[in-house]
């Protein structure tokens, strides 16, 4: 069950839990992908400790949007930034509050249906450190 | 030419021939940087204005398609909305993305770049200019690598 902090990476799955103190909708979208699923599919994307794992596994577990996706059930991305496609909507009786820190608080959600999510943004810190290494 | 002391400094007097037109002169440190007939200099900077004034336009209304777009979602999310009514709602916006990357969306993207101070991700640029997400990121890996833009701001 890795856990990826540094882009890129991503996940797709069937059903997706994701946490975030920031979470902002998007335009739906019509592309080859969504055509695949017969419908658009939603934007998102997560700010402030965002992170994203794969609850459900796709079923084929392929990679539909990019190969290098994690397809396994625990699988997951944390970072600053997550962007990400769902074929559903969010909504209030799927979303929970949860403690992310001793002061703050966050909401996790689960999405259903189809569900890709990229990390955008790795952790200030660990962006400080890659810049430092290059 | 002749030399002229110019306020701190030397500058340069330049001749020119056909004295019919006007001109435009850019002149840095007393040294003449480029000339420009004066119609010349106003159809550039005509030009370069309304690609700014036309990008500016597109940034505007997309944001604030989506702003429009995300007062729908929370609506539904409030129990406002019936799904059947959203997702009506969601074909009135939804967007088919490009994928094709010109060098005008490169130029409209320095453009943004240049005439704001944010930090837009992959994600962003696509929502903004409707096209897919690995476009955007390629077109910011170009920017980056040719240091239009550094790694805190894009």
């Amino acid at each position: 069950m890795p856990v990826a902090f540094v882009p890129p990476a991503s996940i797709e799955c069937r059903q997706s839990s994701i946490t975030a103190r920031k979470i902002n909708p998007g335009q739906p979208i019509r592309n080859e992908h969504a055509a695949l699923m017969g419908r658009f599919l939603y934007r998102f994307k997560l700010d402030f400790n965002s992170e994203a794992y794969v609850m459900q596994e796709l079923d084929p577990k392929m990679a539909i949007i990019d190969s290098r996706s994690m397809l396994n059930e625990g699988d997951g991305i944390k970072g600053d930034m997550i962007s990400g496609l769902s074929s559903s909507l969010m909504k209030r009786d799927n979303a929970t509050l949860v403690s992310a820190s001793g002061r703050h608080r966050a909401s996790f959600l689960r999405l259903s249906g189809f569900v890709y999510a990229k990390l955008e943004k790795s952790f200030r810190g660990i962006e400080n450190k890659i810049r430092l290494l290059n | 030419m002749e030399n002229y002391d110019v306020l701190s400094g030397p500058a340069t007097l330049i001749e020119i021939p056909d004295a019919k037109n006007d001109y435009v002169a850019w002149v840095t440190g007393g040294q003449l940087v480029d000339l420009w007939k004066s119609d010349a200099f106003v159809d550039t900077i005509r030009n370069r204005f309304s690609k700014v004034v036309s990008v500016s336009g597109e940034v505007i209304s997309s944001l604030r398609r989506n702003l429009d777009f995300n007062g729908y979602y929370i609506a539904h999310i409030l129990d406002q909305l019936s799904e059947e009514e959203f997702c009506r709602i969601s074909e009135e916006y939804e967007v088919m993305l490009r994928s094709e990357e010109t060098e005008e969306l490169k130029e409209k993207i320095k453009i943004l770049f240049g005439i704001s101070r944010e930090r837009f991700t992959a994600s962003d640029l696509s929502n903004i200019f409707k096209i897919e997400e690995g476009v955007a990121e390629h077109i910011l890996n170009d920017l980056r690598e040719g240091g239009f833009i550094t790694d805190s701001e894009g």
